[in-house]
């Protein structure tokens, strides 16, 4: 676990998406890095409801869900987003 | 115009009758095809243009979006957009209507939101937006008269008019105020705007959405609950461990009921003795040898061959491999991968498969590619175009060329060593791996990591699915049989002059001290220039053991691209393809001596 | 009513899972494990592959188990049979296609008499439990997942 990254904010926690265990849901708070537009293009938008649906070993993508949609990001995108669990 | 994979190149071809191949996955249309549509008595001509996310071209597709649209300023833009993920697409329609072209947006697979209890009002966001909306569902060609209709009146109204609407809608307070900016976003009044930022843009849209977007009580489906099992790595891997296996299984089944069943005796038992007989010349003339049977030397009589693949003949081999044995093999391998395609499982391989492909410095979509080249190398290496870096794509290219062997090369080595194709097989993957490592790690540039959607699955239908397997079998066809001709033709007259035994001595010292292998391949090899099937069939023909036809097989798999490939490789790649050259002379000098090294490490021949 | 379901899976799953694990283990070995009516290892590539299909085809049944009637456990059980019914179908596809032409050199199809014969037992593992595992569709109305 990456304590660092994980710090109380008011009502939740936030965690990188990476780290969230399936079945997990959040806000998304903030994204980093200079992929946003390719993301915002597919619905993650800081203020979206996110949730995680797996992930893949050996530091594989995950495969998560917005507005009831399906995608699958890299790791290291995953680690960019913030996500407020609740 | 729209996002990838919303289902435009569906539309163009309902309404063109068209022939573009649609897919679920990115990349598929990467030029814009034109075609003509009837409307009403005229004809109208259509553009299908690659998916873009926006108006800013962040790759080659989106970019030709763009200049699309610059040279066609009088141009109606159909904007297609998917009814279940209207956001998306209303951000693009967005910057569409800021361009000031006449617009109609289609919202499209309509039946797949309605299956998500996903339901959009489409009066209320034509009324928001002040272009028409059509609800469609492409595949099944519904809305797709009203859409035509509906475009050929359709108007322009600008982004001021949007906010206009917005206001009347009850967002805005002001009545001075003409829908600017400022309203939106919860700022003073300012000046009516012409563009809007990005983050105004979305504003925006989530205004419009609210509105118009109501989405119901989402259960999850016995589909969705498949969807996801097949995507998480514990219980999608052992699925798609079964998928691959059905996927060879019946690509064996099939090619073999075909070729060995049917074809086989057809060619031999019929073609080959009627072309025999009836070919004027009879045996030892030239033109006789060429194009119908060389024959072979036993007990220094000449002898005529008994099968069509020993005979060499331009009209016996060369048919006979192209039609007998090639073209089934081809046929069911576009049909699986087609169905695939359309349910919707190629992305979750995709993903599933992401782990293993970033360590050689790949994208999940890099299966497509190689899954593409298992058909046909040209194709495959085409579809590198979807990978993003410059770096994906040399690495991509120049192992697929190398180590991924085409169907027809597949379906005559199942033809000539059939218990040891998978082996052949096997040692090319793991080739594609270790070569795709080292080349990672050689070549400067990262990664990007991957971003993909995963569809929802859906039955596939079986008119794409016909129109798909039609469009890609017969370019196969019109590439293979010319060169497959051309190639045994050069090859005999060849023989006939004595060059290739000339050649065959001259490089017997790599042959034979490196490889171990007869000097004769040296024939072979060169006509694996044109047709590496073709090859492959002639190595058959050239006595030696079983490993040294082994070590000959590889060889020819590896050593250089057939010429459709060739062709292929200089256009998507320019001068990179003269590294892969060089990669590829040193892949074949180290992985094939390699295999030979395992055969004398084992003591045998 | 719940109760007989499970058992029935249960004894389907673990009937799969071990002729599964036999024709694994008979392809590793080498053997060709044919009886009149049931034919474990039919060569390497069937076996071993097919095989650990078929392994998983068992695993997924009884997974299936369990709080039965739930989406998810359906799911994995609906996989378990559709992992059956790929090494069902692609074994009855190669049965067929070996019986459909001829050897005899101077026809081109099998006569009728001949064809039948040719698609006599034994059978695979899998085309044999194939009829058993059909109950799931009407286990899946019944339990009212769509």
């Amino acid at each position: 676990m990456r304590l660092s990254h994980i710090r109380k904010k008011g009502i939740g926690m936030i965690k990188d998406l990476y780290e969230l265990a399936p079945d997990e849901q959040g806000v998304i708070v903030a994204i980093e890095g200079g992929r946003r537009h390719h993301l915002t293009d597919l619905g993650l938008r800081v203020g979206k409801r996110i949730k995680m649906v797996t992930r893949q070993p050996f530091k594989g993508p995950v495969v998560v869900q917005v507005d009831q949609v399906t995608l699958s990001l890299g790791k290291g995108l995953a680690l960019k987003i913030k996500v407020e669990v609740a | 115009m729209g996002h990838p994979n919303v289902g435009k190149s569906v539309i163009f071809n309902r309404l063109t009758g068209a022939d573009v191949i649609s897919s679920n996955y990115p990349g598929t249309t990467v030029d814009y095809k034109k075609g003509l549509m009837r409307h009403k008595g005229t004809d109208i001509e259509v553009i299908d243009v690659p998916g873009t996310f926006s108006l800013e071209p962040r790759d080659k597709a989106e970019g030709v979006a763009l200049t699309m649209l610059k040279d066609n300023p009088q141009a109606r833009i159909i904007c297609v957009i998917d009814a279940s993920k209207l956001e998306r697409g209303l951000y693009l329609a967005l910057d569409l209507i800021e361009q000031g072209h006449p617009l109609v947006l289609a919202l499209n697979m309509w039946d797949i939101a309605h299956d998500k209890n996903i339901n959009v009002d489409a009066e209320k966001l034509s009324s928001l937006l002040g272009v028409p909306v059509i609800p469609t569902v492409a595949v099944s060609a519904e809305g797709l008269s009203l859409l035509m209709d509906t475009l050929l009146d359709a108007g322009t109204p600008g982004i001021a008019e949007v906010g206009k609407r917005l206001r009347l809608a009850g967002l805005m307070t002001s009545q001075a105020c003409e829908g600017c900016r400022g309203c939106l976003l919860g700022k003073a009044c300012g000046e009516i705007p012409e563009h809007l930022t990005s983050d105004e843009r979305w504003a925006m849209v989530e205004q419009i959405a609210q509105r118009t977007v109501t989405v119901g009580h989402y259960r999850h489906t016995l589909k969705d609950a498949i969807g996801d099992y097949t995507v998480k790595p514990l219980t999608g891997t052992p699925f798609a461990i079964a998928v691959l296996y059905a996927f060879w299984s019946i690509f064996s089944t099939f090619s073999g009921l075909i070729t060995d069943g049917f074809m086989v005796k057809a060619f031999d038992l019929y073609w080959l003795p009627w072309l025999q007989e009836w070919f004027p010349g009879g045996p030892g003339t030239w033109i006789y040898g060429v194009m119908v049977d060389l024959g072979h030397v036993k007990d220094g009589v000449w002898t005529a061959s008994t099968t069509c693949l020993e005979s060499f003949g331009v009209l016996t081999s060369g048919l006979y491999l192209e039609i007998g044995v090639v073209l089934p093999a081809v046929f069911i391998f576009y049909i699986m991968l087609a169905l695939l395609e359309d349910v919707g499982y190629l992305p979750r391989l995709a993903v599933l498969m992401d782990t293993f492909l970033h360590k050689i410095g790949l994208h999940g979509y890099a299966v497509v590619p190689t899954i593409l080249s298992l058909g046909c190398n040209v194709p495959g290496v085409e579809a590198t175009r979807i990978l993003e870096t410059k770096k994906q794509r040399f690495v991509m290219m120049t192992i697929l060329a190398i180590f991924i062997p085409c169907g027809a090369q597949i379906a005559i080595m199942h033809d000539v060593i059939p218990r040891y194709t998978g082996f052949v097989m096997a040692y090319l993957f793991l080739g594609y791996f270790v070569f795709g490592f080292l080349l990672n790690r050689v070549i400067p540039g990262t990664t990007p990591d991957i971003i993909m959607d995963v569809p929802v699955y859906q039955r596939p239908i079986m008119r794409d699915v016909r129109r798909k397997v039609a469009m890609r079998t017969k370019s196969f066809l019109k590439d293979a049989i010319p060169y497959v001709t051309l190639g045994i033709l050069i090859v005999n007259i060849l023989y006939s002059q004595g060059a290739i035994d000339a050649l065959a001595k001259a490089s017997a010292p790599v042959f034979e001290g490196w490889f171990g292998v007869p000097r004769q391949t040296a024939g072979p090899l060169l006509a694996a220039f044109l047709r590496k099937d073709l090859a492959i069939a002639q190595l058959s023909a050239i006595p030696m053991t079983e490993y040294q036809l082994i070590t000959a097989i590889v060889l020819v798999s590896i050593y250089f691209p057939c010429i459709g490939t060739f062709f292929m490789m200089l256009k998507e790649g320019g001068k990179a393809f003269f590294g892969s050259l060089i990669v590829l002379i040193c892949v074949a000098f180290t992985w094939v001596g390699l295999l030979r090294l395992v055969w004398n490490i084992m003591g045998v021949q | 009513m719940r109760r007989v379901w499970q058992g029935y899976f249960a004894f389907l799953g673990m009937t799969v899972l071990s002729c599964g694990l036999l024709e694994f283990l008979a392809a590793a070995a080498g053997h060709q494990l044919t009886f009149p009516f049931i034919a474990f290892s039919t060569g390497a590539f069937r076996g071993l592959w097919g095989g650990l299909v078929t392994i998983f085809s068992g695993i997924f049944l009884l997974r299936g188990l369990g709080d039965f009637g739930e989406v998810h456990r359906m799911a994995k059980l609906l996989m378990g049979c559709i992992l059956l019914w790929i090494m069902a179908a692609t074994d009855i596809f190669a049965l067929i296609a070996a019986a459909v032409p001829s050897i005899d050199s101077g026809r081109w199809f099998n006569s009728g008499p001949l064809f039948l014969r040719a698609l006599a037992p034994p059978y695979t593992p899998a085309v044999i439990l194939l009829p058993f595992s059909l109950p799931v569709m009407l286990c899946l109305r019944r339990f009212g997942v769509p």
